[in-house]
């Protein structure tokens, strides 16, 4: 647009947006749902321990992460749904991270996770994020779950050998 | 690393790598997902879903408060500062009708000094 540009006086801006998304307000509000997704760094925890969380979240309409949270809710919930631990988390760039440090005293049994933005509260209960773990007796470990192998004839011997590198060629890790 | 679909066309992608020692924790299925949890995107609303979008979205710590007036010739709507520690982060919301007021957007982690003034500059300040 040249910068000495004048309107013509009879000009009308043409507001009628018609379109479907515009029309259905149930599509506008989807687009701006989000959902948190979270991961503990150990499937099971003994009390006293931190437990670690990483976790993103996942927008409908990735392009609106802009305008939505930045606060997350984490709750811990016994079985019979009473909070025993809570806190807030930071969103950094759809990312989250920190830990839960889990009370000495902490009885043993299947807990809950529970995570959700103020927003989200809008929405149905499936925007939340739930997920079970177990909190074990102090000194207990769980027998490990056998990985699968294969056995080779011949007295093949297969070794991992591996080498990470970013883009630049540079090694990363040994 | 490049992220390829299955026609080969680049697309958008993030890698995770997660490691812990198996000796110091036993690997077990923690039913958490990420591949399931992405099935979340298909979910839509149902078309009889109606909200009054009561929960405002937060972008940072939120505070809510209520301006309690003094006496009868103060006003219920007024301006509001928040300050943060060594004036590290302010901002101003006003009161609604009622007295009300919602603010969010600050950032701390730990602990931190928040100081809540209430009142104009004509009139010096009223609250705090």
């Amino acid at each position: 647009m040249p910068l000495d540009f004048v309107p013509q006086s009879d000009f009308v801006a043409n507001g009628d947006q018609s379109s479907e998304i515009v029309a259905n307000s149930v599509s506008q509000l989807n687009r701006l749902r989000e959902k948190v997704l979270l991961t503990l760094s150990k499937p099971y925890i003994y009390p006293g321990e931190t437990a670690w969380i990483g976790g993103r979240l996942l927008y409908q309409d990735p392009f609106l992460a802009d305008l939505l949270s930045r606060v997350v809710y984490v709750d811990i919930l016994r079985e019979n749904s009473e909070i025993v631990q809570s806190a807030t988390f930071q969103i950094q760039q759809g990312k989250i991270s920190g830990g839960l440090v889990l009370p000495k005293e902490m009885k043993p049994g299947d807990y809950v996770l529970r995570a959700y933005t103020q927003w989200n509260r809008n929405f149905p209960e499936f925007d939340q994020f739930i997920a079970p773990f177990i909190v074990m007796e102090e000194g207990f470990i769980p027998e490990a779950e056998k990985p699968e192998s294969e056995i080779f004839p011949n007295g093949i011997e297969v070794k991992a050998d591996y080498t990470l590198s970013d883009s630049l060629n540079y090694s990363v890790m040994d | 690393m490049n992220l390829f679909d299955e026609f080969e066309n680049p697309i958008d992608g993030e890698f995770v790598l997660s490691i812990s020692d198996p000796e110091q924790v036993v690997e077990m299925n923690q039913g958490i997902w990420l591949e399931q949890a992405m099935d979340w995107v298909d979910e839509v609303l149902s078309e009889t879903f109606q909200s009054n979008l009561s929960y405002s979205v937060e972008y940072g710590i939120s505070l809510r408060g209520k301006f309690i007036p003094d006496n009868k010739r103060q006003e219920l709507i007024q301006p509001i500062t928040i300050v943060r520690g060594d004036l590290e982060d302010y901002g101003q919301v006003m009161t609604d009708s009622s007295g009300y007021c919602w603010a969010t957007g600050l950032n701390y982690q730990d602990t931190a000094q928040i100081v809540v003034a209430a009142g104009m500059r004509s009139f010096g300040l009223l609250g705090q």
